[in-house]
């Protein structure tokens, strides 16, 4: 927890600054001469708000003692399995404007139900193509969502 | 306006939308690992088509079912279906132990509806009246009571206050991004897609829907198997008078928990057990399978169901994560919610209020005659069900405005709710941060505008100073108790 909370408070801090040197370079009030604070100012405000949490978090962080610390598992077999879950949706959405809906959402539920469920791949062939169908069914006729994109339109 | 409001909550599409609504709420709570935020989230794009009375009371079907829905599993399980059911998953799977899961059933069943009623009771008398008052507010208040709700964040945020409003902060830059309001400065993305801001729908989805998702893959291969029968569901006079007693009184303390922004039915529930134990002429009982336990935690989630939705129609600020997907389906209708939506769309406000009744009372008759069809539900595998999740929170996203974009933030939110999770960061400050945090920012500058850059504007009213001391106090309400009772003891 202690590793986790210091990670996070420092990619936090550097957001916050981040968001503080963006906003330093936006117009101030005067430059509208109506009195209103500029667009940086607010969200200026909320990462000094922000940066004081963060730094808050760090110095209770590092004041954890070592046997009141218990540490997260970020490397075991279940979050193995997230991380892949993760990568291989980030691939399914890259190609979806590509290659459409139908045939990548079915490919994307073959991939994963034979992966979990461990059916014969006939049987998971059958429920990814038959719930692919139902919520395109579902989207594009009941709700008139155009869900036709990609290269082969569908 | 008495015979529209009937008209239009008993049309039989409504009613058929609501009792299909609070069916799939009850499924959705009941399997552990799909809450009700989840649920909601995931079906919303369906009521894209319908009209707002429809579309909004279905929703409201599957938020009070699903919260209901949790104890099944609670009881059954010892899992809570749901966050908002792990107090009755304490004594109600007691009773399973002893083989009166029915019994147990039956209280969780009669204690949500009475806890659902009493929260509609305050819905319906305390509303109007709310919206009769914020009709009163101008920018400077709305500014103060935006401000009032965040700082509520620090409150809510559980034991760690830092990391809930780590969140809520960015939450409030999340919705800072693209065409400023006021000046139409273009801010931190020139990126066409995120000029009118990041959709927050989308962003919600991943929170609460994806990241969820991603948790139950970790432990996708386990399974979770009833062994228990339900018998003898209806409940005994003595658990009637039990019920009506405690629920009556817990589902009052949910609606209250509710009206807070940010708190929602999991700390409704808690609270309400807690004060059934203090009121409670047996105490020790309580976690050994007392039924007035299963009662008041029951009571407790299903009153915030009505509390959560007077601050989100009467001012725009959600009462819980689930009102706040509500004010997304009620903007996409077209309307915003806030104390015009009294003045301009009655009708639909009060078909809102009726429709709450209709769908609690559904809710308590697919309770009592269906129980072991929803037990059912429990053997449906994750493996499978987890995969379709992820079409669903993709189409999902993707259907706010037909756009691809939205699917790539969705998943982001998604992959970095997890890892918020894993570090223990509460993702539901997020919301509040999305949605207050704007209201905040426009009526802070609007009322700068009209008062020329004068900040007295600000402490002109009564009111802003009335808000001005809720902010204090939320801020500086536990120091303020720990100091006077120092003096106190000196």
């Amino acid at each position: 927890m202690k590793k986790g909370n210091i990670i996070t408070s420092v990619l936090v801090m550097a957001l916050s600054v981040y968001v503080i040197v963006t906003c330093a370079g936006y117009p101030t009030a005067e430059a509208y001469g109506t009195g209103v604070p500029g667009p940086g100012l607010w969200p200026m405000a909320v990462a000094v708000c922000m940066l004081l949490a963060a730094i808050s978090l760090l110095i209770k962080a590092l004041r954890t003692k070592k046997e009141d610390d218990t540490p997260i598992e970020m490397w075991t077999e279940g979050t193995k399995r997230v991380y892949i879950t993760m990568a291989i949706l980030v691939v399914y959405v890259a190609v979806l404007g590509i290659i459409g809906f139908l045939i990548s959402t079915a490919v994307m539920l073959f991939i994963f139900i034979q992966w979990f469920g461990k059916k014969k791949p006939w049987i998971t062939l059958l429920i990814s193509v038959i719930c692919t169908a139902v919520i395109y069914g579902v989207f594009k006729f009941l709700l008139n969502v155009p869900v036709d994109f990609g290269l082969f339109y569908i | 306006m008495l015979i529209e409001v009937l008209q239009s909550a008993f049309s039989p599409m409504v009613l058929l939308y609501m009792v299909l609504g609070v069916g799939a709420g009850i499924c959705i709570g009941a399997l552990p690992g799909l809450t009700a935020t989840m649920g909601v989230a995931l079906l919303l794009p369906l009521t894209f088509g319908m009209d707002a009375t429809s579309g909004i009371l279905m929703l409201l079907g599957i938020y009070v079912g699903a919260i209901y829905g949790g104890s099944i599993s609670a009881v059954l399980l010892h899992t809570p279906g749901t966050p908002a059911s792990a107090a009755t998953a304490i004594d109600g799977y007691e009773f399973s132990k002893r083989g009166e899961a029915g019994r147990a059933l039956g209280i969780a069943t009669l204690g949500s509806y009475v806890g659902g009623i009493m929260s509609c009771i305050c819905l319906w008398l305390i509303s109007p009246q709310l919206a009769k008052l914020a009709l009163k507010f101008s920018s400077a208040e709305f500014f103060l009571l935006a401000l009032f709700g965040l700082c509520i964040i620090s409150n809510i945020s559980g034991k760690d206050m830092a990391k809930g409003l780590i969140c809520g902060f960015l939450g409030i830059l999340t919705a800072t991004i693209g065409i400023d309001s006021v000046t139409s400065y273009v801010r931190f993305s020139d990126n066409v897609n995120l000029l009118s801001g990041v959709q927050y729908i989308a962003v919600m989805i991943g929170l609460f829907a994806m990241s969820q998702a991603f948790e139950s893959i970790e432990d996708i291969f386990s399974k979770d198997e009833v062994n228990t029968k339900v018998t003898r569901l209806l409940p005994t006079k003595e658990d009637l008078k039990t019920i009506l007693r405690t629920s009556s009184v817990t589902g009052l303390i949910g609606t209250f928990i509710g009206i807070v922004p940010g708190a929602g039915a999991d700390i409704g529930s808690f609270v309400g057990y807690n004060a059934a134990r203090g009121f409670s002429k047996h105490p020790e009982e309580f976690g050994k399978g007392a039924p007035d336990a299963v009662a008041a935690s029951e009571g407790g989630n299903n009153g915030v169901t009505g509390g959560a939705l007077i601050p989100m129609l009467t001012l725009g600020v959600p009462g819980d994560a689930v009102a706040a997907i509500m004010i997304g389906a009620l903007t996409i209708q077209g309307l915003t919610p806030g104390p015009m939506l009294f003045q301009n769309n009655k009708v639909l406000v009060y078909t809102i209020f009726l429709g709450m009744f209709v769908a609690n009372t559904i809710m308590v008759l697919l309770g009592f005659s269906c129980i072991r069809l929803f037990t059912k539900v429990l053997s449906v595998p994750k493996t499978i069900l987890t995969p379709i999740i992820f079409a669903l929170c993709v189409i999902g996203s993707y259907a706010m405005r037909n756009n691809l974009f939205d699917v790539g933030v969705m998943l982001l939110a998604g992959i970095i709710g997890y890892f918020l999770g894993k570090v223990k960061v509460p993702t539901s400050p997020a919301i509040l941060g999305l949605i207050l945090g704007p209201m905040a920012e426009k009526n802070f500058r609007t009322a700068l505008l009209k008062s020329g850059g004068s900040p007295d504007v600000f402490f002109n009213t009564v009111i802003c100073w009335f808000f001005i001391i809720l902010i204090v106090v939320s801020l500086f309400g536990g120091k303020i108790k720990a100091f006077g009772k120092k003096i106190i003891k000196k």
